[in-house]
This record gives C-alpha cells, sequence and structure tokens, in this order.
C-alpha cells in the first residue's frame, strides 16, 4: 500500500512537473508570438521579408547589399525568475543576450517595453562583415587586334585594351533555397574601352534585375544557385577610327565603322547558374527584345556618289555630306555562355550571341549579328589570371532586297585580375 | 423651530458635501485635463537666440491646455509645481552653430525624464524647432500619464523619419531601460528630397544649354522653331520624332546625361522607378525647354531615360562598391567623384544642410528639485 501510495505521488508529482513546464513553454510561446508579430508589423515596413516560426523569427532584406537577421528565443525559469534568452545571428554574427524577469512581471506587455527596443535596434546597426561576397569584380589589362578575315591578324593595327567587370549578386550567399528577388538585387555591368589614339572601341554590357527568384542547391558542397527571372539591359559597341588610309579589311570599310550597335533590352528572361565545384562552373542564358540603333553593310563599302542614293534611314548630321551608318531598330538579342573548369588552373570560358535587327523607320531592312567567342584562361594566382580570347562576327545585311555578309576575327590577350 | 434646526443642519451638510465633491471632481478632473503637469516652462539660456521666446509669444506649445512661463536669465521665475522645464542654448561644433534643447520633467515612481535635442541654428529651421518642441512635451505628457516606454515605441513604429534606434540598458544584464537615442530625418527616411533633386537636374541642364551653345555650328542644322510661345506651340504639337544625331551623341551623350539626372535622384533618396522617372523628367526638361529650337526627339527621350536609369545604376552600385571596398583616401574619394559626382555632391549638402538630428532620452533617477535646479542652471 505504502508503495502504491509513493508511486501514485511520484507519478503525480511528474505529472504536474511536466505540466507545469509544458504550460510554461506554452505560454512563453504565445508571449513571444507577440513579441514576434510586433516586430514583424516593424520590419515588413522597412522592406524586410519575414518568417516566424515557434521561437524563431527570421528576416531578411536586399537593401544594397543583403542581410539576414534569425532570432531565437527560449527561456528558463529559477527561483521565481524567468530568464529570456535572446540568440541573434545576423549576417552570420551570431550575439546573446538574456533579460530577466520577476514572474510576477513576466507579461507581454513587459516584454514588449524591455525586449522590443533591443530586438528593433539591431535592424538599425551597420552590416556584420559576411565571409562571402556580395561583389565580384575584376579589371583587365591586354591588346587586341581589329577584326581580319584572318585568324591570324595580316595588320599591325592594334590596340591597348582596359577593362572592368563588376558582378552585384548578394543573394550568393543568402542560405534559403527558395528567394524572390525584387528590383535591383542582381545586377552585372562590363566595360571596356581600346585607348588606341587613332582607333578606339567602346563597349558595355548591363543587366538589371527586375523580378525573378533565387535557387539553392540542396547538396551544400557544390553551392550551386540559380537566378532566373525578367531583366532590363543595355549594350553598346561603338568602333571609332579617325585616319582615312586604314581599312579593316581590303575594300570593306571607310570612314564609316562597318559595325556598331546600341540595344536597350527592355525586357530579357535571363537564367543565371553558378557552382563552386565541378567541371561546368557557370551557365547563363538570355532572350530579349527592345529599341535600338544599328549599323548595315549596305552602307558601306560605297562610293561618295552611291551614297547620295542611300535609303535615308542612314543618318547624317554631324558629318557633313556624308551619312553616318546606322538605323534605328527593334532588336531580338540572344544570348549562351557556358563557363568550364578544366583543371585547377585552367578555366574556358565560351559564349555565342546573336541579334537580329528590324528596321522601324519605313524601309524593308534588317541585319543578323552573330558572335562567337572562346576564351581559356590560365589561372597564374588566386587573383590574376592570363587570358585569351578569340572571336568570330558575323553579319548578314538586308536592304530592299539587297544582300551582303561578311565575316570578321579579333583576338584578344589580356591579364585579369580580380579586385575582390 | 428644532424641525428648522435640523433640517438647516442636513441641509448644510449636503452643501457642504456637495462642495467636497464638486472640489474633488474639479481637482481629478484638473489632474487629468492637465495630464499631472502644473505648466511648462520656456527658458532661454541665451538671450541673443530668443528662440524660446518666440514659441511662448506664438503660442505654439498652447495646445496642450497647459499654462506655458517663459523666461531669461535675470528674469525671475517660479514653478514650485509639477512641470516641464525646457531650455535652449547656443551650442557650436565643427564650425556649425545649432540650438541645443533639453526637456526635464518628473515622472511617476521616482523617475524623472530628460529629452535632449540640437537643431542647426538657422531661421529656416522654425518649422522643425515647433514640430520637435511639440513632439518633446506629447512625449514627456505620455510618459507621465501612461509609460515612457510604450511611447518610445508608439513613436518609433507610427514616424517614418527615425533613421537609427539604439537602447540602453543599465547594464548587459539588466532589464532596466536607462535610455534611447534617435536619430531623426528632417523628411522621411524612405522618401526623397524632390526640390534639391529638381533644382539640380536644372541645373545639369543649364550646364548642357552652355555646351549646347559652345557648340552652336553643329547644332543649327536642326533649328525648326522660334523663341517665342508660337514656336512652342508648334513644336508641341509636331510631337517628338527619330532625330539624326551622330551616334555617339544619341546613344552614349544622352545616356550619360541620363544618369546624372538618375544619379541625383538616387543619390536623394529615390527608388530605381522612381529616380527613373526624374530621368524622365530631365529629358522632358532639355527636349522641350534646352533644345527649345529644335524638334523633341523620339529616341532621346527613350535612351536618356532608361538608358540613363541603367547606367545610372550600375554607377551607383559600382561607387558603392569602391566605398565599401577600399579604405576611405584621397584617391577612392576621386574614384567614387568620377564614376558617381552626384552621390558625392549630394553627400557634402547632406552633410551641410543638417538633414538629420540626433535626439537622446534620458530616464533619470533623480529627485525633482535636482530637475528644477539644473534646468534653471
Amino acid at each position: 500500500m505504502k508503495n502504491i501510495i509513493i508511486k501514485f505521488l511520484s507519478i503525480s508529482i511528474i505529472l504536474t512537473l511536466f505540466h507545469n513546464v509544458y504550460s510554461e513553454e506554452a505560454n512563453h510561446s504565445s508571449i513571444y508570438k507577440l513579441l514576434f508579430n510586433d516586430y514583424n508589423i516593424i520590419l515588413k515596413k522597412n522592406s524586410w521579408n519575414t518568417t516566424i516560426d515557434g521561437n524563431d523569427f527570421f528576416a531578411y532584406r536586399y537593401n544594397n547589399g543583403y542581410r539576414e537577421i534569425i532570432i531565437n528565443i527560449s527561456s528558463e525559469t529559477k527561483n521565481n525568475i524567468v530568464e529570456h534568452k535572446i540568440t541573434v545571428t545576423d549576417n552570420k554574427s551570431v550575439s546573446k543576450r538574456s533579460f530577466k524577469f520577476l514572474d510576477s512581471e513576466n507579461n507581454p506587455e513587459n516584454l514588449r517595453k524591455i525586449i522590443l527596443p533591443y530586438l528593433i535596434q539591431i535592424q538599425h546597426e551597420p552590416y556584420k562583415p559576411v565571409p562571402e561576397k556580395m561583389y565580384t569584380a575584376s579589371a583587365f589589362i591586354g591588346y587586341h587586334q581589329f577584326h581580319d578575315r584572318y585568324i591570324c591578324p595580316r595588320k599591325p593595327e592594334g590596340s591597348l585594351i582596359l577593362g572592368f567587370n563588376l558582378v552585384y549578386n548578394p543573394s550568393r550567399f543568402s542560405t534559403l533555397p527558395t528567394e524572390q528577388l525584387a528590383t535591383g538585387d542582381y545586377l552585372s555591368f562590363f566595360a571596356y574601352i581600346s585607348a588606341n589614339s587613332r582607333i578606339r572601341e567602346h563597349t558595355y554590357d548591363i543587366h538589371y534585375l527586375l523580378t525573378g527568384t533565387k535557387n539553392r542547391s540542396s547538396n551544400s558542397s557544390d553551392g550551386s544557385i540559380e537566378i532566373s527571372g525578367i531583366f532590363m539591359g543595355l549594350e553598346y559597341f561603338r568602333p571609332e577610327a579617325n585616319f582615312d588610309d586604314f581599312t579593316w579589311d581590303e575594300d570593306v570599310y571607310e570612314h564609316h565603322p562597318h559595325i556598331q550597335y546600341f540595344v536597350f533590352r527592355t525586357i530579357a528572361w535571363e537564367y543565371i547558374y553558378e557552382k563552386n565545384a565541378g567541371v561546368v562552373q557557370a551557365f547563363n542564358f538570355m532572350a530579349g527584345c527592345g529599341p535600338s540603333v544599328n549599323s548595315s553593310l549596305n552602307a558601306t563599302n560605297i562610293s561618295e556618289e552611291e551614297e547620295d542614293e542611300l535609303s535615308p534611314i542612314f543618318r547624317s548630321n554631324f558629318y557633313g555630306d556624308r551619312r553616318q551608318n546606322f538605323y534605328y531598330s527593334v532588336s531580338v538579342p540572344l544570348k549562351i555562355g557556358l563557363t568550364l573548369s578544366l583543371t585547377n588552373s585552367i578555366n574556358v570560358e565560351t559564349e555565342w550571341k546573336s541579334y537580329i535587327f528590324f528596321s522601324i523607320e519605313g524601309e524593308d531592312a534588317f541585319d543578323l549579328l552573330n558572335i562567337i567567342r572562346i576564351s581559356p584562361a590560365y589561372r597564374l594566382t588566386e587573383s590574376l589570371s592570363a587570358n585569351f580570347s578569340w572571336e568570330y562576327w558575323h553579319v548578314h545585311s538586308m536592304l530592299e532586297n539587297e544582300y551582303k555578309n561578311n565575316h570578321w576575327n579579333r583576338l584578344i590577350l589580356a591579364m585579369h585580375y580580380n579586385i575582390i | 423651530m428644532r424641525n428648522t434646526t435640523a433640517l438647516t443642519c442636513i441641509l448644510n451638510k449636503i452643501i457642504t458635501t456637495v462642495i467636497i465633491l464638486c472640489a474633488c471632481i474639479n481637482v481629478y478632473a484638473d489632474t487629468d485635463s492637465g495630464d499631472g503637469y502644473k505648466g511648462i516652462l520656456l527658458f532661454d539660456s541665451d538671450m541673443s537666440h530668443s528662440i524660446l521666446g518666440d514659441i511662448y509669444e506664438n503660442n505654439i506649445l498652447n495646445i496642450f491646455g497647459l499654462p506655458v512661463l517663459y523666461s531669461h536669465p535675470g528674469k525671475s521665475h517660479d514653478m514650485n509645481t509639477d512641470g516641464i522645464i525646457i531650455t535652449a542654448s547656443e551650442l557650436q561644433e565643427d564650425g556649425i552653430k545649432s540650438i541645443k534643447f533639453t526637456l526635464n520633467t518628473a515622472l511617476n515612481k521616482n523617475r524623472s525624464l530628460q529629452i535632449v535635442w540640437s537643431l542647426p541654428e538657422n531661421a529656416d529651421n522654425s518649422d522643425l524647432y515647433r514640430v520637435s518642441l511639440q513632439n518633446a512635451v506629447a512625449g514627456a505628457i505620455y510618459s507621465k500619464k501612461r509609460d515612457i516606454h510604450s511611447g518610445i515605441m508608439n513613436l518609433y513604429t507610427s514616424s517614418d523619419k527615425i533613421k537609427n534606434f539604439t537602447v540602453e540598458y543599465t547594464d548587459d544584464e539588466s532589464t532596466e531601460i536607462s535610455g534611447y537615442t534617435l536619430d531623426v530625418s528632417t523628411t522621411p527616411v524612405n522618401g526623397g528630397k524632390f526640390w534639391r533633386t529638381l533644382g539640380e537636374i536644372t541645373a545639369l541642364n543649364v550646364i548642357g544649354e552652355i555646351d549646347y551653345y559652345m557648340k552652336l555650328d553643329s547644332n543649327t542644322d536642326d533649328w525648326e522653331y522660334q523663341p517665342t510661345f508660337q514656336g512652342f506651340s508648334q513644336k508641341v504639337a509636331d510631337g517628338p520624332e527619330f532625330d539624326a544625331n551622330n551616334f555617339s551623341t544619341n546613344v552614349a551623350g544622352h545616356i550619360y546625361s541620363g544618369s546624372l539626372y538618375y544619379t541625383s535622384a538616387r543619390s536623394n533618396g529615390y527608388s530605381f522607378f522612381e529616380s527613373s522617372l526624374f530621368a524622365l523628367g530631365g529629358s522632358l526638361m532639355w527636349e522641350y525647354f534646352g533644345e527649345y529650337k529644335e524638334r523633341a526627339s523620339t529616341n532621346d527621350m527613350i535612351f536618356t531615360t532608361m538608358g540613363g536609369a541603367l547606367l545610372g545604376e550600375s554607377l551607383t552600385q559600382t561607387s558603392l562598391f569602391v566605398e565599401r571596398s577600399f579604405r576611405q583616401s584621397m584617391g577612392r574619394d576621386v574614384l567614387v567623384f568620377l564614376l558617381n559626382p552626384m552621390r558625392v555632391v549630394n553627400q557634402y549638402l547632406d552633410s551641410r544642410s543638417g538633414s538629420s538630428y540626433r535626439v537622446r532620452i534620458n530616464i533619470l533617477p533623480p529627485a525633482r528639485e535636482d530637475i528644477l535646479h539644473m534646468a534653471r542652471k
């Protein structure tokens, strides 16, 4: 009988304790929920994306950088004192703080008054340094030979080339498997100039995300991410020659640049894939459309007399009597790129770009431009690599049932330096 | 007679009771309407800057229904009851003169509240003085009536002008809050500076106009309209068309000028799409007023607006990258200026205009007389 009573009492005590602990946890969970709800309203107002999961609060925001805040609250009761332990992970930097309340003062109103200000100030703190990079930037310097029909250039005319490449991709180190990306959460900017006093060439290419998603591979070892969405972009290629005796190939060109274009990709769908391991290091695809300005082969390789009979779509204001070689168009650009890692030191970038330009100026004209680039690179140090590029350009021009074709090769030797 | 006396006694008792009740109700009502305070004392420490005198003269703090007194050195004042004491004094830091305001008051539970903030000394800041004083007094009344911490939380959640917020506890383990620091913007944090942006875009177009007239020979070919109202009306009626200008002028020059319009708006607090609208506005201003003798150009407006936005955003991000990746030096500052001159211009203007001010809120545990003494000093 005595044993039965002892067992009964023991079970009762255990059950009571369990009930107390459970009800306390449940009680604190509801208090935390109220606290997190208040915090959630404040963060949402400041454009944070938030998730509440029990005692965990998760928030991230892209705002000129990526910021990820994870808050966990747990509680412990000893001698009528409730201790609320808060762990804050701010861009992987962890800090802890605990708040002790008398049991009688442990209510939602007090927690709101004392703990909410602590949580609020976290979002105002400067961004914590992150191990991963939201920017990658590189600069390159090299030499390139101008277009020639032969792969090995026969003319000595070349130019020093200076370039810069910046990719802003803060989602690269976000740990979420899937994220919605908003305007400006991805940007890439590539530009170069060739610095020869007699021949100059300018290029830039900008990709700007309007809306999209990022997916991270569940296999964390390869670190692969995919970004896809709607982008906007600009692309500009403009060579200028300021001496008369230069022809880029026999009789093809006099005065007018034989190929130049500007494309404003009003809307483009892009897919970007990046991986840290394996042979395939990167893959990207882009298809878009938008207004453009471009040249035509039909306005080159003609005499001054023939120029007078040229279509009025070719423009002239600043060349006196001579027309300039461009017309307004709508273009459909396509781009596919692939980067392979052959060994630890050798990477090969390949790219195919295609543009079709349709005149919007009342003439039956179009131009089709295809560019293929193969670019092996040898990594000399962690941040320095030697790069060789071969480009093949092909243009097919049509104007009022007149067809012309031409193709060029271009070689570039450059040293690339990864700034970060 | 006895009955009359008894009746008189009862009547007296009733009247006395009613009087006492009325007095009690009055006291209670008075406390409630005055929110526990008996008045507000404004004290200018320096008579040469009669900031609070102006506030007093213009009855700016009368909205709280409390008596407002004004004093300055040499003038005696008496504030023996519970009250809010506000002092103003001149402050000079880094060559910039400002007015330091201090609000002191006793709260419940033997606590005192001190709110300190400084605003640049500027005649144009009278509205800012008024608003910040009204907010501080409202905060003090709320704190006395209810609770300072709830008041701060309500202020934080309802305001769109708080740029920065920190809380201090009495120590690392404590749950007792000793103060707050708020950086308050004079304009909404998420909003932009419209007039400054418009001014900068206009200035850019004026510079463009000077350049246009310096290259008159190459521009006169396009002139079609007289600089008259009729000419302008005709230009509007004709509408835009694709122009025949130089390739690099059209797709490099216009895009760069668009990027200046865009970065002006972007560095004044506007988003990508909002800044793009400013680029459009800048382009329209140029096409219709800058080149008032020429036909407006369709291609210029498209490329200046969206090309300018995309190039401008790229330059914004590149300049941010430079700022974040390299230590501050002259070389870095020059590079940022070359990449994004409008950002540097606006950073400078922000630093000179006092576009934000810091409010320090201290929750102190002194005796009431100490606070009054401190305020008098």
